[in-house]
C-alpha cells in the first residue's frame, strides 16, 4: 500500500442531510419496525417450537436473530430461560442434547437467578417512568409474578436463592411471557389462521367500494340521484353489475359515503396496504372482478351489435378508474396484474392442449376459446391503458423515482418481461396477443425490435393459419406436404441451435481462460426491497430461501462433524469462543463447494449466448417438446435431428 | 498567532478559545526541533476531543510548519471522523479540512472494522486492532530510515468518550503501548465526569518525555449528553452518506427516500457464496443459520491475510441486498471500487444496523420492516 492515496469521497454536506429530515429510530411514524424475522410465517415458527417439546430449532433461531441486532428483549429473555431448562435434567428433555445437561444445583441456580434477573430488569425499566415507582409496584402494573421480583432482589442485593425456587420462577416466568408478549403478538399478526377467504372477502368489498367512490365522484349528482340513475341503467342488461350494486346502495348510501376525497383516500390506502401484505390475493380478486365484468357483456353479446361493445366498454371503464386511481399510487399492480392475465392464459392453453387429445366437443372446445379470447382482450385493453390520458405508474413521476435515467431503464426493462410473457403465449397465435406485444414493442420506442416482431409474427400466424387448416382437414395430400414443409423448417431450427450451442460454448471456454473475478455486477436485476430477490415483474420481490441446501455432500459434512443442526447450539457452547469461530467458518467453505459444484451443474445444462434478447430467461438452451420448454442436451438434439432425418 | 487563528477558522459556529489554540500551537511548535510530535487527545463524552482533533489537524498542516501531510488514528468507533461507525482507522490527511463543523468521509490508509458502535462487547479486539494501527504507523512513518526516503509524519490520536470502568483501562492500556509525545486531556464543568488529574495512566513514574496539555472544554452551552437517539441519528446520516457514494453526484440525490429507491433498484455485485467466507465478529451463528443472520444485513468487506496472526484488514462496507442460496450467490451493494473489492474474500458481520429509512420504499418494503409489531410499553 503506498502513500496516501486517500482520495476525497464526494459526499453531500451534512446539514443537507440533516434537512433531509430523517426519523432515525429503527421504528417509523407509519407504524413499521425493524425486526430480525423474514415474516411473521418465521416468527409463528419460533413460538410454536419454543414452547413445545423440542425447542432447539427455536432456540437456534433466536440466536441467529441476536446476530442481527434487533431482537426485541422479551424474545431473547424466552430464549435464555428455555435454554437454561434444557440443561436442567428435572425438565427431562430427552433428545441429542442430553450429554449438555448441568448437574450442579449451583450452576443451575445461577444461570436461572440470572435470567429472572435480566427478565424483570429489561422489562420493568422500560415500563417505569422514571423512579417514581418501585420495582414492585411497577412490576405489579404489568403483571409480573410478584416471585420474580422477589428472586431478582435477593440474587442481586442478598444470597443466590435455592435451585427449586428459581426453577418454579423460571416456569412461571416462561408462562407470564407467553401472555405479555408471545399471545398477545400473534394475536395482532393481521389475518392470522382465519385462512384466504376472509382476506380476499375484505379486498373484494373494499375494490367495490372504491369503485363505488370514485363513480359518486365523477358523477356531479348527489348520491341517491346517482345511485337510482345508475341502477336503471343497469338493470337495461348488465346483470354482472346489478348483483352488488343494490346492496352497495344500501350500505353505502347509509353511511353517507359519497364518493368524498377522505373516503377515496382511505379506501385506497386500505388496499394498498392489502397489497403489500397479500399481493396475489389483491390480484386474482382483481382479475375476477374484471372478468366478471367482461362476462357479464359477453351473455348479452348475442345479438351481435355496436351498443353491446360500446357497454363492454363503459363496464370495463368503471374499473379503469379503479386500476388507475391504485397504480398510481402502487405502479406494480399494473404489471403483476398483466402477468396474472398471462399466466391465466398460459395455463388455460396447457389445459386445452391436454384436452385436446382426448378428443374433447366442440362446445366444452368453446368455452374454453372463449375464457382464453376474455382474458386476451382483457390484457389489449389493459395495454392500451399505458398509453392512455394518465399513463400508469412508471411514467408518473410522483410514483416513479426521479432519478430520471433509472427511472427509464426501469420501466423498459419490464416492458420488456412483459413482452417475453406475452410472446411465450402468443406462441399459440393469439391475435390480440400479438398486437398487444407490438403495441409493448411501440412503447419502448424500439423500432428493430419492432421489426424483429413483425418478422416474427408474419412466421408464426401464417403458421397458425396451417394448423387451422389441418384441424379442418383439407386434403389428405395438402396435409402430407404441409407436414413435409413443417419437418424441414424444424430440421433448420434445430440446426441453428445446435450451431449456437457450439458456439457459445467456444465462448464460455475462452470466458473461463480469462475471467477470474470474484465479484462481479449483476446483470439484470430489476429493483426489489433490500433482503429480498427480484420477482419475474415489477418490483415486490420474492422472499428467499435462506436455509442450506440439503444436497448430499452437506449431510456428509455433519455427519464427520457429529453434530447435527438441533445440537449445533449446545455444541458452539462447549467449544472455546474463537475455535468456534473458525469451525463455523470452515464448515461454511466446505458447504459453499458443494453448492457451487451444483452450480456448476446447472450452468453447463443451460448456457447459451443471451443473443435472444427476446427469449424468456427460462427458455434458453431449450427446445419446445410438447407444448413445455425442455432442457436439450447435445445428445438430444442429436437424436432429434436423426429423427426428423428419417422422417424427410 | 492571532490572526493565523483566524485564517485557519472558517467556521463560524465553532469558536475556538484561546486556550486550545495555544495548546494546538505549541504541539505543532515543539516539532521544529524534536521527532514528530505523537498526539494522544482524550476526554469525556461531548467534552469537544474531536473538534480540537480536526483543528490540531489543520494547525498542523497549515503553512507555518513544516508538515504537508498528517497520520490520524481515530480509535472512536461510536463517531469516526472519515469513516462510518464501527471501524478504527489510519488516515494519512494532506488537506486542510475546510470547514471543522462537516465530517467527511475519506478513504483509510488502513483500518479495521470492529463491527459495534462502543468498545464494550469485545475491548481485547478492541486494542488489538489500536495496537496494530499505531504499529503500522511506525512501521510506515516513524521510522528514522537511513535512506530518508519516507517521510515522518505526526499523529493524532483521538480516543472515545467513555472514561470510566473498562473505558479508562482502555485507556490507559492505549496511552501505555503509544507513549505519546504529547496527552491533551479535555475536561468539562461536571468534574466527576472528567479523568483524573494528572499524568493518570503512569505508575507514580512521570516519564519526561510526554507533553500533558489539559484544557477546558471549549463550549459547554447547554449541551447535555446527546441521548442515545441523536447518536443513533448521526450514525444512520454517515452510513446513508457512506452508500451514496455508490451513485455518480450527478444523480442528485438529495432526499433519503431517493436514496433508499435508488439503493433498492441498484444492480448489486454478484459474488459466489463459495468464493468468500463470513464471520460474526460478536455472536455465535449456528452454521446452519448462516444466511438468516446475514440477508439485509451491513457488513465489512474484509481481506483474510494468509498469515494467520494478522488481523484482517478491511476495505468498506456493503449491504448484503439479497442471497440466492440455490445459485449460490451473495449479493451486495457497495461503494467500494472493483479493483479493490477483488480482494475481498472475508464478510465481517457485526453490529452494525442497516438505517431503517433505507429499508422502506414505498412499493418497497423490505421484509424486516414489519407492521403490527407489539410495542414494548
Amino acid at each position: 500500500m503506498g502513500a496516501a492515496t486517500a482520495p476525497v469521497l464526494r459526499l453531500h454536506k451534512e446539514e443537507e442531510e440533516e434537512r433531509r429530515g430523517v426519523d432515525g429510530s429503527s421504528s417509523s411514524s407509519n407504524g413499521y419496525k425493524l425486526v430480525p424475522w423474514l415474516s411473521w410465517h418465521d416468527w409463528e415458527f419460533v413460538r410454536d417450537s419454543l414452547f413445545s417439546s423440542s425447542p432447539l430449532i427455536a432456540l437456534n433461531r433466536i440466536s441467529t436473530w441476536r446476530s442481527r441486532g434487533c431482537v426485541p428483549d422479551l424474545v431473547d429473555v424466552t430464549s435464555s430461560i428455555v435454554e437454561i431448562q434444557l440443561m436442567d435434567p428435572h425438565f427431562n428433555f430427552t433428545g441429542d442434547h442430553t450429554n449438555h445437561v448441568i448437574y450442579s444445583d449451583q450452576m443451575l441456580a445461577m444461570l436461572y437467578c440470572m435470567s429472572i434477573l435480566r427478565l424483570v430488569n429489561c422489562v420493568v425499566e422500560k415500563t417505569r417512568k422514571r423512579s417514581k415507582f418501585s420495582i414492585a409496584q411497577a412490576a405489579d402494573a404489568i403483571g409480573i409474578p410478584r416471585s420474580l421480583i422477589d428472586v431478582r432482589h435477593e440474587g442481586s442485593h442478598r444470597n443466590l436463592p435455592a435451585l427449586p425456587v428459581v426453577r418454579d420462577s423460571s416456569v412461571k416466568a416462561l408462562h407470564w411471557l407467553k401472555c405479555y408478549y408471545w399471545d398477545p403478538q400473534k394475536r395482532l399478526i393481521p389475518y392470522q389462521g382465519n385462512g384466504s377467504a376472509n382476506i380476499r372477502k375484505e379486498i373484494k368489498s373494499k375494490f367495490h367500494e372504491l369503485s363505488y367512490c370514485l363513480k359518486a365522484k365523477q358523477n356531479p349528482q348527489p348520491g341517491s340521484l346517482l345511485v337510482k340513475g345508475k341502477r336503471g341503467i343497469h338493470r337495461k342488461g348488465l346483470c354482472g353489475h346489478t348483483k352488488f350494486l343494490p346492496l352497495m346502495t344500501g350500505k353505502f348510501h347509509s353511511s353517507k359515503l359519497r364518493g368524498s376525497k377522505k373516503q377515496i383516500t382511505n379506501t385506497l390506502k386500505t388496499l394498498i396496504q392489502l397489497y403489500a401484505s397479500f399481493s396475489s390475493e389483491v390480484v386474482s380478486v382483481l382479475l375476477e372482478l374484471l372478468l366478471k365484468a367482461l362476462n357479464s357483456s359477453d351473455l348479452v353479446e348475442l345479438p351481435k351489435n355496436s351498443q353491446v361493445a360500446q357497454n363492454t366498454h363503459s363496464l370495463l371503464d368503471d374499473w379503469k378508474l379503479v386500476i388507475t386511481k391504485f397504480s398510481n399510487k402502487e405502479p406494480e399492480l399494473f404489471l403483476t396484474l398483466l402477468k396474472a392475465i398471462v399466466d391465466m392464459i398460459d395455463a388455460e392453453e396447457a389445459m386445452k392442449y391436454d384436452l385436446g387429445r382426448q378428443h374433447l366437443t366442440t362446445s366444452e372446445h368453446r368455452v374454453e376459446t372463449g375464457q382464453i379470447d376474455n382474458l386476451s382482450s382483457l390484457f389489449a385493453w389493459l395495454v392500451g391503458q399505458i398509453k392512455g390520458p394518465k399513463p400508469f405508474g412508471c411514467k408518473d413521476p410522483a410514483a416513479e423515482i426521479k432519478v430520471s435515467a433509472a427511472g427509464i431503464d426501469i420501466s423498459n426493462a419490464v416492458l420488456m418481461e412483459l413482452l417475453r410473457q406475452c410472446l411465450r403465449v402468443s406462441a399459440f397465435g393469439n391475435n390480440q396477443l400479438v398486437n398487444s406485444a407490438l403495441h409493448l414493442a411501440q412503447l419502448m420506442g424500439d423500432s428493430s425490435l419492432m421489426d424483429k416482431l413483425s418478422k416474427l409474427f408474419s412466421v408464426s400466424l401464417s403458421n397458425s393459419d396451417a394448423s387451422e387448416d389441418i384441424y379442418s382437414s383439407v386434403s389428405s395430400m395438402s396435409l402430407l406436404t404441409q407436414h413435409e414443409e413443417s419437418i424441414c423448417e424444424a430440421a433448420k431450427k434445430l440446426e441453428a441451435v445446435k450451431h449456437r450451442r457450439q458456439r457459445s460454448k467456444v465462448v464460455k471456454t475462452r470466458d473461463d481462460v480469462g475471467n477470474s473475478t470474484r465479484w462481479v455486477v449483476a446483470k439484470c436485476w430489476s429493483p426489489c426491497p433490500i433482503g429480498m430477490l427480484p420477482g419475474d415483474l415489477g418490483s415486490s420481490g420474492r422472499l428467499p430461501i435462506l436455509e442450506f441446501v440439503n444436497d448430499g455432500n452437506k449431510v456428509k459434512i455433519s455427519d464427520n462433524r457429529g453434530a447435527s443442526p438441533d445440537t449445533q447450539l449446545l455444541d458452539n457452547s462447549n467449544v472455546e469462543k474463537t475455535n468456534g469461530k473458525r469451525e463455523a467458518s470452515s464448515d461454511i467453505q466446505l458447504l459453499n463447494n458443494a453448492i457451487s459444484k451444483k452450480m456448476r451443474e446447472t450452468v453447463e445444462g443451460s448456457e447459451s449466448d443471451g443473443e435472444d434478447v427476446l427469449l424468456p430467461e427460462g427458455v434458453k438452451g431449450r427446445l419446445m417438446i410438447g407444448g413445455v420448454w425442455k432442457i436439450v442436451g447435445e445428445e438430444e438434439l442429436l437424436a432429434i435431428e436423426s429423427a426428423v432425418r428419417i422422417l424427410v | 498567532m492571532a490572526s493565523m487563528c483566524e485564517a485557519e477558522n472558517p467556521s463560524p459556529n465553532i469558536h475556538i478559545t484561546e486556550e486550545w489554540s495555544e495548546a494546538a500551537h505549541s504541539i505543532s511548535n515543539d516539532s521544529f526541533t524534536s521527532p514528530p510530535p505523537i498526539a494522544f487527545i482524550c476526554g469525556p463524552k461531548n467534552s469537544g476531543k474531536t473538534t480540537f482533533s480536526r483543528y490540531l489537524l489543520n494547525t498542523l498542516l497549515h503553512s507555518a510548519y513544516r508538515y504537508r501531510k498528517a497520520a490520524y488514528l481515530d480509535t472512536d468507533v461510536g463517531q469516526p471522523e472519515f469513516t462510518t461507525p464501527g471501524f478504527l482507522s489510519l488516515t494519512v490527511v494532506d488537506k486542510l479540512t475546510p470547514d471543522l463543523t462537516i465530517p467527511c468521509l475519506k478513504t483509510p490508509e488502513r483500518c479495521f472494522f470492529f463491527g459495534d458502535v462502543s468498545a464494550k462487547r469485545d475491548p481485547a479486539a478492541y486494542l488489538k486492532y489500536t495496537f496494530s494501527l499505531y504499529d503500522y504507523y511506525r512501521k510506515e512513518y516513524c521510522m528514522i530510515s537511513e535512506s530518508a526516503v519516507k517521510t515522518e509524519l505526526p499523529v493524532i490520536v483521538n480516543t472515545a468518550g467513555w472514561v470510566k470502568g473498562i473505558g479508562y483501562d482502555i485507556l490507559v492500556d492505549m496511552l501505555k503501548y503509544i507513549a505519546p509525545t504529547h496527552v491533551v486531556k479535555i475536561s468539562i464543568s461536571t468534574e466527576s465526569k472528567n479523568l483524573p488529574a494528572g499524568a493518570f495512566w503512569s505508575n507514580g513514574d512521570y516519564p519526561a518525555a510526554v507533553n500533558l496539555i489539559e484544557i477546558h472544554s471549549a463550549c459547554e452551552v447547554n449541551r447535555s449528553v446527546p441521548n442515545q437517539k441523536n447518536a443513533r441519528l448521526l450514525r444512520d446520516l454517515r452510513i446513508m452518506a457512506y452508500f451514496q457514494q455508490c451513485f455518480p453526484s450527478d444523480l442528485n440525490i438529495t432526499t433519503i427516500k431517493e436514496l433508499a429507491h435508488a439503493l433498492a433498484s441498484h444492480p448489486p455485485y454478484e459474488v459466489m457464496l463459495s468464493n468468500i467466507k463470513i464471520r460474526h465478529l460478536h455472536c455465535q451463528v449456528p452454521s446452519t443459520e448462516i444466511f438468516y443472520s446475514l440477508n439485509a444485513t451491513i457488513v465489512g468487506l474484509a481481506i483474510s491475510s494468509e498469515e494467520a496472526e494478522n488481523l484482517p484488514s478491511c476495505v468498506g462496507l456493503g449491504i448484503v441486498r439479497a442471497i440466492d442460496t440455490f445459485k449460490g450467490s451473495l449479493y451486495v451493494i457497495t461503494p467500494v471500487p472493483p479493483s479493490m473489492l477483488e480482494k475481498v474474500d472475508l464478510l465481517l458481520q457485526g453490529f452494525i444496523q442497516i438505517p431503517a429509512c433505507l429499508l422502506q420504499v414505498r412499493g418497497c418494503i423490505s421484509p424486516y420492516m414489519s407492521a403490527n409489531v407489539l410495542s414494548a410499553s
